[in-house]
C-alpha cells in the first residue's frame, strides 16, 4: 500500500512536471534568469560601506538571509540580513562584484563616492526568488453560483413553506377548535329546548 | 491494486508517463489562435478578437507609462486563453494550484512572463489586470504588494470606466464614517493569497489618490517606481513618502471621502 502511494505520489510529481515543462508553461524555464543578467552600479560609503537590502519579489524584506560578496569567484565577506532585511559590509573596494542570496545572484560594480556614476545606488535591492504568480481575483464559478442560489431560494422557500403550513395548521386547530364549541353550545341549547317542552304543560 | 502490482501494470504507468512527457500539453491542435504581435504571443482554444485585446493591452501600456512611468520591455510574454473555466483548470491545476481560485493568472519566472485566462465576459478586464501586472515586474525588480495589486486593479478598467466604479462608493462611504484604508496595514500583507475583496479595493483606493490626487502625488508614486527600477532599495512607501513629502500622505483621508477622479471625454459618435 505505502509503495502504491509512492508510486502515485511520483506519478503526481512527474505529470505536474509534464504539464509544467510542455507547451506554452514549457517556456518558464531556470535558464531564462541568466538571460537577464545586468550589472548593478553601487556607490560605496566611506570605508568601503555597502547596506544592502533582500526582498521578495512582493518587496517584502527577508530576515536572516546570509549574503556573501563574490569577487573573481572568491567569497569576500559575508553578512546576515536583519528584520528589514538589510546587510551591511566594510572594507569593500572598488570593481565587479557578485551579491549571492540562497535565491540568486545580482552582479555589481562598486564605485568609491568620487567616481560613481549617476545612475548608482547606495543601497542595491537583492531579489530572493525568481518566480511569481499572480492572480485576478474573484473566480466567478458560474455553475457554484447557480447551486449555491437553488440552495438559497430551497432554503427561503423551504422555510416559508414551513411557515404556511404551521399557520394553515393553527387555522385548521383553531376552526375544529371553535366548531367544537359550536357543536357544545348546540347541545346545550337543544337540552334546554327539550328540558323546556318537558315541563311544559 | 492489482494492475499496479503486476509487471504489465506497471509497464503500462510507465509508458503513460512517457507519452505525457513527450507530447506537448498543448498539442498544436488545441489553439485554434497562435499569433505573435512583436513581443506578444497569443494561444487560444477559441476565436477570439485578437485586434481588440492588443488594442486594450496598448492602452494599459501608454497609460502605465504615462502615469506612473512604468514601460513596458521586450520581453516576451505569451497569452493563454482557454476556451472555459473547466479547460483552464484542468490545464493549470497541477502546476499552478492559484489558478483554482483565480480568474486569470499571471506567472512570472525569471524573464518570461505568461498570463492565463478563460473566455468570459469579464476577459479583457482580466487581461488588463494582468498585462499590467507584466509590466510592473518587468519594469521592476521587484514590487510591493498592495502597489502592484492596487495598479493592476487601476488599469482593470478604462479610464472612462473609473468614476463610475463599485469600489468607489464604497471607499467614499467608509470614509466618511471615518474608516479609511490605511497604507501600513497594506505594507504588513505577508502575500497575495492572504488579500480578500477589501485589500485589493483598499489598494486601489491608494493607487488612485496617489495617481488623481495632485501633481505631487503622482511625482511621489513615480519617484518610488523610478528608484526601484534602477535597483535601489527604498523601503516601505510609507517611509519613502515620509522622507520625500512629508505632508502628502495627510491629504488620503480627504481623498478618500471624495475620490475624484480627472475629467475624461468619452466620443459620443454611435
Amino acid at each position: 500500500m505505502a509503495a502504491l502511494k509512492n508510486l502515485k505520489g511520483v506519478f503526481s510529481l512527474v505529470l505536474a512536471a509534464a504539464v509544467l515543462f510542455q507547451g506554452p508553461l514549457a517556456i518558464a524555464g531556470a535558464a531564462a534568469d541568466e538571460a537577464g543578467v545586468r550589472v548593478q552600479d553601487v556607490r560605496l560609503g566611506d570605508g568601503g560601506l555597502l547596506t544592502t537590502r533582500v526582498v521578495t519579489l512582493e518587496g517584502q524584506p527577508v530576515e536572516g538571509s546570509q549574503v556573501t560578496v563574490e569577487y573573481q569567484g572568491r567569497a569576500v565577506a559575508v553578512s546576515e540580513t536583519n528584520a528589514d532585511g538589510l546587510a551591511a559590509f566594510r572594507g569593500l573596494r572598488a570593481g565587479q562584484h557578485r551579491l549571492i542570496t540562497a535565491g540568486g545572484a545580482t552582479s555589481c560594480r562598486f564605485w568609491t563616492v568620487e567616481k560613481a556614476p549617476p545612475t548608482a545606488v547606495n543601497t542595491p535591492a537583492v531579489v530572493s526568488d525568481v518566480r511569481l504568480v499572480r492572480g485576478q481575483f474573484g473566480a466567478f464559478n458560474l455553475p457554484m453560483l447557480v447551486y449555491a442560489g437553488v440552495a438559497i431560494a430551497a432554503v427561503v422557500i423551504g422555510i416559508d413553506a414551513r411557515n404556511d403550513a404551521e399557520d394553515a395548521n393553527a387555522a385548521a386547530l383553531k376552526a375544529q377548535a371553535d366548531a367544537a364549541a359550536l357543536q357544545s353550545e348546540l347541545t346545550a341549547l337543544e337540552q334546554r329546548v327539550e328540558a323546556l317542552e318537558d315541563a311544559s304543560p | 491494486m492489482t494492475w499496479c502490482s503486476s509487471g504489465t501494470g506497471l509497464r503500462t504507468l510507465l509508458m503513460c508517463v512517457l507519452t505525457l512527457c513527450c507530447v506537448p500539453a498543448g498539442g498544436s491542435d488545441r489553439w485554434v489562435v497562435q499569433e505573435q504581435r512583436g513581443s506578444l504571443l497569443m494561444y487560444s482554444e477559441f476565436e477570439v478578437d485578437t485586434e481588440r485585446i492588443t488594442a486594450e493591452l496598448s492602452e494599459v501600456d501608454s497609460e502605465l507609462a504615462e502615469t506612473t512611468g512604468i514601460r513596458a520591455t521586450e520581453g516576451r510574454v505569451e497569452i493563454v486563453l482557454f476556451a472555459s473555466r473547466q479547460s483552464y483548470l484542468q490545464y493549470l491545476s497541477a502546476s499552478v494550484p492559484q489558478a483554482a481560485a483565480r480568474r486569470a493568472i499571471f506567472l512570472k519566472n525569471g524573464e518570461i512572463s505568461q498570463i492565463y485566462a478563460y473566455n468570459s465576459r469579464s476577459l479583457v478586464v482580466d487581461l488588463r489586470h494582468e498585462m499590467t501586472h507584466v509590466r510592473v515586474h518587468q519594469h521592476m525588480p521587484y514590487a510591493p504588494l498592495w502597489l502592484d495589486e492596487g495598479l493592476a486593479e487601476y488599469f482593470e478598467e478604462e479610464e472612462a470606466a473609473r468614476p463610475r466604479s463599485s469600489r468607489r462608493e464604497a471607499v467614499r462611504w467608509k470614509a466618511r464614517v471615518g474608516i479609511s484604508p490605511t497604507l501600513s496595514t497594506l505594507e504588513r500583507i505577508p502575500s497575495a493569497e492572504s488579500m480578500g475583496a477589501e485589500e485589493y479595493r483598499n489598494s486601489w483606493a491608494w493607487v488612485c489618490f496617489l495617481i488623481n490626487d495632485s501633481a505631487g502625488s503622482r511625482q511621489l508614486l513615480q519617484g518610488y517606481v523610478r528608484q526601484i527600477h534602477r535597483g535601489e532599495a527604498p523601503g516601505k512607501f510609507s517611509e519613502y513618502a515620509a522622507a520625500e513629502n512629508s505632508g502628502l500622505l495627510s491629504r488620503a483621508n480627504s481623498y478618500f471621502r471624495k475620490m475624484t477622479f480627472p475629467l475624461t471625454f468619452v466620443s459620443s459618435e454611435e
